[in-house]
């Protein structure tokens, strides 16, 4: 059942984070959202870790591809929204393990065919 | 106000818009109000909900932009009735801007559609309106950017509406940013709101399923709300009158005339400054007075005391024609009216009041003060109704020249006049003296002489023709030499 899913989902706007998080509990998933770097280290170190991370791009620097990797590290699948289609970002997302890179606005029923995808059946 | 008119129709709630869509709205239609910024549109959307709200019927008032408190306290400022009146607001608070409820991740249309219509069909099953307003449809663009699909929406949407009993009102922008050709396409009617500069038009230029009044039609807007002023169509009036002849009650310009005035002519009386034109023309009401009918003096450019005065000097009784009714003098200030309102002040006078003789005075002053670029058109409507009517109308024009090559106008509206009466300064031996002639008389014939007009204490007198000159209508006449 999806219902157990966990997602994590990380952006700096707090809207951006209740948004997606409405979709996502609408699907039957639980969701923890995160707005800062220090919050998804906690959200790694938790005892029950998230099934799939959506990481939101905008209003980070550099360091979020120091934490993309430690996602890869614990074997959570993550994907990245971007909030522009520049090649260099995909290059490096994909470098990094993401699943899948997706730009800014996102289509909801997209989203929810790529988390669905993460996710072991 | 009644909501309800004959054939079921809706009353538009605006005095003057019911005469133009030959008694308001259809209902179950959907119409569109288009215009800019300080156009109307709010305020033609809010009087079309009181107006039913009045009469007991459940109205809703879908806002996008303005919120309720707004639309609440502007709608009393103007003294309406805003209790009747259910609102949806949807409009963004302002915790959207401080709170940090901007979004980037999915697209408004995305977030934001689904709610808006959840809470309009819940708001429309809960409360049956049968009158909507909808401020603004085009709106919705922004949340359905697709062409193909805003329009299948907008139909479903309007088809929920009427299905549910409603008659529609959308305001619509019709700017480049919304765009609205699709939605014109969609409507049952089209109110086009317009305002360059000076004045507020409305138009309607798509009312199926009935006829309309074609044009642009004055609106004014004021801290009463919106008021409509129908373009004149001459032809939609007409009485019965008996084809009589108005006598002068001067014996000797009656026979210049051929008798007089006919009843329901109009005629232009034209001359320069000072010449005696307003005084002629009053001559006319002086006698139509002691027949026990009523005249209307529209005086736009001397001052009402100076105009008493000067008629009691020369022997027309006129504070005993207003006191006893027979005359109404009206004094327009520059500016004060539109020509669309000014024809709708004549109609009350006649429709109302009975008027049968109305004198504009003047006609530079009627252009100057009604500030229409285009006044000929406005003045033939007004002049063909009252003859319609059996009104006889006296124009008042002022001829810059004071002597020199004749001209009837300079306005070239003598071909609206029936009878052309001219007055003249001519010098004779170096005295200024008056004459007065007949250019123009088309139900009669007329004398061709000219004849010499005083104007006294003991009232006006017009001399006998004058004979034995030459070259009069230039202004310097000679004597005719008589040959040995």
């Amino acid at each position: 059942m999806s219902s157990t899913y966990l997602i994590g989902v990380m952006s700096s706007n707090v809207r951006n984070v209740e948004l997606v998080s409405e979709v996502l509990k609408k699907e039957g998933y639980r969701t923890r959202g995160v707005n800062s770097i220090i919050d998804l280290d906690d959200l790694l170190k938790a005892p029950e870790r998230p099934s799939a991370i959506l990481l939101d791009l905008s209003g980070f620097d550099r360091t979020i591809w120091e934490r993309c990797e430690r996602i890869r590290e614990a074997q959570i699948p993550f994907i990245i929204i971007s909030p522009n289609p520049h090649v260099n970002v995909k290059k490096e997302g994909i470098a990094q393990g993401a699943r899948g890179i997706l730009v800014k606005p996102l289509v909801i029923k997209d989203l929810i065919q790529l988390v669905r995808s993460l996710l072991p059946r | 106000m009644d909501g309800k008119m004959q054939d079921g129709r809706l009353s538009t709630g605006i005095t003057g818009l019911d005469e133009v869509l030959v008694g308001g709205f259809l209902p179950g239609r959907s119409y569109l109000v288009r215009g800019g910024p300080g156009t109307g549109k709010s305020t033609v959307g809010l009087q079309f909900l009181i107006a039913g709200a009045d009469s007991g019927e459940k109205v809703l008032y879908i806002t996008l932009d303005e919120s309720k408190t707004q639309i609440i306290k502007d709608g009393e400022k103007k003294q309406f009735n805003m209790k009747g009146l259910s609102f949806l607001d949807l409009s963004p608070t302002s915790e959207f801007f401080s709170k940090m409820e901007t979004y980037d991740i999915f697209s408004p249309a995305e977030v934001e559609r689904e709610p808006i219509t959840r809470q309009i069909i819940e708001n429309v099953e809960k409360l049956k309106p049968r009158r909507v307003f909808l401020d603004a449809i085009t709106q919705f663009r922004y949340l359905i950017p697709d062409a193909f699909q805003f329009r299948k929406q907008v139909v479903s949407f309007l088809r929920f509406l009427q299905e549910n009993g409603a008659t529609v009102l959308l305001a619509s922008e019709g700017s480049k940013e919304a765009p609205d050709e699709d939605l014109q396409f969609l409507s049952d009617g089209i109110l086009e709101l317009k305002y360059n500069g000076g004045a507020r038009t409305l138009s309607m230029t798509k009312f199926r399923g009935s006829d309309f009044q074609k044009g642009d039609h004055s609106l004014k807007l004021d801290s009463t709300g919106a008021t409509l002023f129908p373009k004149l169509v001459p032809g939609a009036f007409r009485q019965d009158f008996l084809p009589d002849t108005l006598s002068s009650g001067i014996p000797e310009l009656d026979e210049l005339l051929n008798g007089g005035l006919e009843r329901g002519t109009v005629t232009i009386i034209t001359g320069p400054t000072g010449v005696g034109k307003t005084t002629l023309g009053s001559l006319f009401m002086k006698e139509a007075a002691g027949r026990g009918e009523r005249s209307v003096l529209y005086t736009f450019e001397e001052n009402l005391q100076t105009l008493l005065q000067r008629s009691e000097a020369i022997n027309i009784p006129i504070h005993t024609m207003i006191q006893n009714g027979s005359l109404s003098v009206i004094s327009v200030e520059p500016l004060q009216y539109t020509p669309e309102e000014f024809s709708r002040l004549v109609r009350r006078e006649v429709e109302v009041k009975g008027a049968t003789i109305v004198m504009i005075d003047s006609m530079s002053g009627y252009k100057l003060s009604l500030g229409g670029a285009d006044i000929i058109p406005n003045v033939h409507a007004l002049s063909k109704y009252l003859a319609n009517m059996g009104v006889t109308v006296l124009l008042i024009n002022e001829v810059e020249a004071i002597t020199g090559e004749f001209k009837a106008t300079e306005m070239s509206i003598s071909y609206l006049a029936d009878n052309i009466v001219f007055l003249r300064y001519i010098e004779i031996d170096g005295e200024l003296r008056k004459v007065l002639g007949v250019l123009k008389k088309r139900l009669s014939s007329f004398q061709r002489t000219l004849r010499e007009l005083e104007v006294t204490k003991f009232g006006v007198k017009v001399g006998k023709p004058l004979s034995g000159l030459r070259g009069i209508l230039s202004g310097k006449p000679e004597f005719i030499k008589k040959t040995e």
